[in-house]
């Protein structure tokens, strides 16, 4: 299966690069055909242009430096986001990478004069997220868990009408002892391997 | 009251800016005092360093980082928070993110306990949450979807202020498609539902 990885964690040495190399070490052995983008090493800016802000509702293309972006989206059949949750959601670069990248006639079209949206990305037909949650599976309930309600939803819309979802995520990060992070990580290679 | 005012629009010219323009009139015709970070205006940048991810736990309100410490000094003195943005895939801009993932830290908007996980508020004294925002999509659309951007604010970051918190939205959906007036209409519902808080 084609399969583009998005990861953004700051920092190389986190739960969330480790959980990254997990997934390309369980994707190698399964022999899935992946891609990577790297949204901190190619210090990706988030933040939506004017020039892009007026275009949202254009049929304009999206800034050059995102065509590989664009490309890669339209290449996958699964897409698999592996970010840390802070604040119930996304980091702001993966929250920007949607923001700049899901544009119009890439992530959806919009018909003139219907006013409906239509999935552009029907080519992805696995939506999943590896995640790493500090706060307890309670506390985040409380929470909303905001990022993953966009992903399930918003811009699961936009996908295969069949596509299915995985969520893997560990919870109490910040409490959790080292043999349940090593089992957590053993787990999600596992899950990528099967 | 004390009003911070969170303002994130790409473009200067934008609904958005009329819609920041009446809530701050608004704000000061309720008697309130204002400060303003405008978001894209200081050029934020919104993407927490490797170094701030390895301080997290320890930085508190002495940032080295000037435009945080200044940004965390204002949001000591809130007593109402007002965040006014366009709505991107149903959640706030990656530059509004951004900024909650940077100032909203252990020891500045919650307490964290390291030995049981159990977070504790410290925005204590912000006594009213305000979500100003506009959505392309129609209000169906958002039933379908979901409004990530509210759960962001009045759910998750709620959990964060103090017990008698208000929490105040004021949206207007279907902005592609609306007349005029009902855009005028949304400018003074901003400044008065502003000035009342």
């Amino acid at each position: 299966m084609r399969t583009l990885i998005v990861v953004n964690h700051p920092s190389p040495d986190s739960l969330t690069r480790a959980a990254h190399q997990r997934v390309l070490d369980g994707l190698k052995r399964a022999g899935d055909d992946v891609r990577v983008l790297d949204l901190d090493a190619e210090q990706f800016d988030p933040r939506v242009t004017e020039a892009e802000k007026l275009q949202h509702t254009e049929h304009a293309s999206s800034t050059p430096d995102l065509a590989h972006h664009v490309e890669a989206l339209q290449w996958a059949q699964r897409l698999v986001l592996v970010y840390p949750t802070w604040f119930g959601g996304f980091p702001a670069r993966l929250k920007g990478w949607f923001d700049r990248a899901w544009v119009m006639d890439v992530a959806f079209h919009l018909p003139e004069g219907t006013g409906r949206v239509r999935a552009g990305l029907k080519n992805i037909k696995r939506l999943e997220i590896v995640t790493t949650h500090g706060n307890s599976r309670l506390a985040n309930f409380a929470q909303g868990n905001p990022g993953k309600l966009t992903v399930w939803r918003s811009l699961r819309v936009l996908c295969h009408p069949l596509c299915r979802r995985r969520y893997t995520p560990i919870y109490g990060l910040d409490t959790a002892e080292p043999d349940r992070i090593t089992a957590w990580l053993d787990h999600v290679e596992e899950l990528y391997a099967g | 009251m004390r009003a911070l005012v969170v303002f994130a629009h790409p473009d200067p010219n934008s609904f958005g800016a009329s819609v920041l323009h009446s809530a701050l009139a608004g704000l000061k015709a309720g008697g309130h005092a204002v400060d303003l970070i405008d978001l894209y205006d200081e050029d934020y940048d919104p993407n927490l360093s490797g170094s701030e991810h390895r301080n997290y736990m320890v930085v508190g309100a002495d940032h080295p980082d000037s435009t945080v410490k200044r940004h965390i000094q204002l949001l000591d003195q809130a007593e109402a928070l007002v965040f006014i943005y366009p709505t991107f895939w149903m959640g706030m801009p990656a530059i509004m993110k951004g900024w909650l993932d940077r100032t909203f830290l252990p020891g500045v908007a919650f307490e964290l306990n390291p030995s049981t996980g159990k977070v504790r508020p410290a925005l204590d004294h912000v006594q009213a949450l305000v979500g100003i925002t506009t959505y392309g999509s129609s209000r169906t659309y958002l039933r379908l979807v979901g409004d990530s951007g509210r759960r962001t604010l009045h759910r998750t970051v709620r959990l964060i202020c103090g017990k008698r918190c208000k929490r105040v939205w004021i949206s207007l959906d279907g902005l592609d498609t609306r007349p005029v007036e009902d855009r005028e209409a949304f400018l003074v519902e901003v400044r008065q539902r502003t000035a009342g808080l």
